[in-house]
């Protein structure tokens, strides 16, 4: 059996048996989730923009920042962004409102992505949990992420409590490859994995941890230079268990 | 037990346990699904159009639009409604402009199921399952795997085609107003095609028709064939795939 079934507080958990800490889906009380193949996605008739997000776009270069389902096998979201540096797009589930991620007790959070960028060394991308900010990669108070930023293809996992950051280099982005980034708070601790295999740690007592505000599931990216760069993100998943 | 589950590939699928061609859901990795019931459909607050689809209407008669909305059906439904020229109706594929996300290259796994009723079955045109972008069905799609009923017969067809070859074999004859439930599963070896749960033809993926070499997509397109407004209502509508 690829996959187990796992209580976990009062709900059960269907995660990877190979990587236990991949969390598939969960039911149960208490269970908040968005799990998202991008066969589809709710978009406005008119903008395009996805429904069930509060969406910002910059497009001050030419062309505009987009965001739309693409042609690929087991379905993808194509981020097309503006000619501009900064140009792009930040993504917050929900609407104006909608931080429901509140870590100020063994309340576990499963967080996943895979995608690509173009070009990892002249883009920025933010994903994970933070509170709301349109500017998630100008600088975010609180948060669980993973962040690139341009001039290196470096990613690091930043977890953040009132803007007091730990951050750990996880890995290198290579323009075009897919990786998948994850991250699990279990209760005590949250661990970050980069293609499966453990990248770092932190206790939830670090004075880095966000354990008194409300987050909510967050992605943004943006240009780094005047050049349009683009992401494809072929699955995003954040299960949360209360 | 009504429901069992069952091991493809990384994920677990979680099927009938009596008919289980009959898949509900699927959890794991590689898993791409659409399951949808119609207790409710996200639809555009203007237009009214479904916000997870490429909806592309046909209303050149003077009747009135052609529309697809949730109704009052006990389960669930959506009601599809032509409007009266020839040709008039609706033609959804799941995604936006692009979206075609199933490939059937390899051993992956497909299940699509329908149960529908249509109200004049021998004055319309239906067309559901899986297949390339294409905004009209009716007019020939090159590569697909779904099932078919024309205007002027009732007769219903499973087709597989590729490159714009098609296998199609007549597996049921429609009657008005009356919900039929259509489904196929591919194993990775064979598509078979179940109508009302029995199953009604096989075709290997060896066969010239199996559309192996394009990603396709969830379609359904309704169309009058007749200068009057018909309808169809659809009560479930599920894909689930398992890529790898």
């Amino acid at each position: 059996m690829a996959v187990k079934i796992v209580p976990t507080n009062n709900a059960v958990v269907i995660k990877d048996a190979d990587y236990p800490h991949r969390w598939y889906d969960a039911f149960g009380a208490g269970v908040i989730k968005y799990i998202q193949d991008f066969s589809t996605l709710a978009s406005d008739d008119t903008t395009g923009d996805a429904t069930e997000w509060e969406v910002t776009v910059t497009e001050i270069g030419a062309g505009v920042s987009t965001h739309v389902i693409t042609d690929l096998a087991g379905g993808a979201l194509l981020f097309t962004n503006a000619g501009n540096d900064n140009d792009g797009t930040n993504m917050q589930l929900g609407a104006a409102a909608g931080e429901n991620v509140l870590l100020n007790g063994s309340y576990p959070l499963y967080c996943g992505i895979e995608f690509a960028i173009n070009d990892p060394v002249q883009s920025d991308f933010w994903f994970g949990v933070g509170i709301t900010d349109t500017g998630l990669l100008a600088g975010n108070a609180d948060g669980i992420s993973f962040r690139s930023v341009d001039e290196s293809a470096n990613t690091f996992f930043v977890v953040e409590n009132t803007n007091i950051e730990d951050t750990i280099a996880v890995g290198l982005m290579v323009a075009g490859s897919y990786v998948t980034l994850e991250f699990l708070f279990d209760g005590e601790d949250v661990i970050a994995y980069w293609n499966g295999q453990e990248a770092g740690r932190v206790n939830k007592r670090s004075i880095s941890f966000p354990d008194d505000t409300e987050l909510r599931l967050s992605f943004a990216f943006l240009n780094g230079i005047a050049a349009v760069k683009t992401a494809t993100v072929k699955w995003m998943r954040m299960i949360h268990i209360r | 037990m009504t429901v069992t589950t069952f091991a493809a590939h990384r994920a677990l699928v979680l099927r009938n346990d009596w008919y289980s061609h009959r898949w509900y859901d699927a959890v794991g990795h590689g898993v791409t699904k659409y399951i949808q019931e119609f207790a409710t459909l996200k639809a555009d607050a203007t237009t009214g159009d479904a916000t997870e689809w490429m909806v592309t209407l046909t209303e050149t008669g003077g009747g009135g639009d052609s529309t697809h909305t949730v109704t009052d059906v006990a389960g669930g439904a959506l009601l599809i409604t032509t409007d009266n020229a020839v040709g008039d109706g609706v033609n959804m594929q799941l995604g936006a402009v692009a979206g075609e996300s199933i490939s059937l290259n390899y051993n992956q796994y497909l299940y699509f199921g329908i149960e529908l009723a249509i109200n004049d079955v021998d004055q319309t045109d239906i067309f559901a399952g899986v297949g390339v972008t294409d905004t009209d069905w009716s007019g020939g799609v090159a590569d697909g795997m779904y099932f078919r009923s024309e205007s002027a017969s009732a007769v219903l067809y499973f087709v597989t085609e590729k490159d714009s070859v098609e296998l199609a074999t007549a597996v049921a004859t429609l009657a008005d107003d009356t919900y039929i439930l259509l489904e196929y599963l591919f194993d990775g070896v064979n598509v078979k095609a179940y109508v009302n749960s029995n199953l009604v033809t096989t075709v290997a993926k060896t066969a010239a028709t199996f559309p192996n070499d394009e990603l396709m997509r969830l379609t359904v397109e309704f169309l009058t064939g007749e200068t009057t407004a018909n309808t169809c209502t659809i009560k479930s509508l599920r894909f689930i795939h398992v890529s790898e």
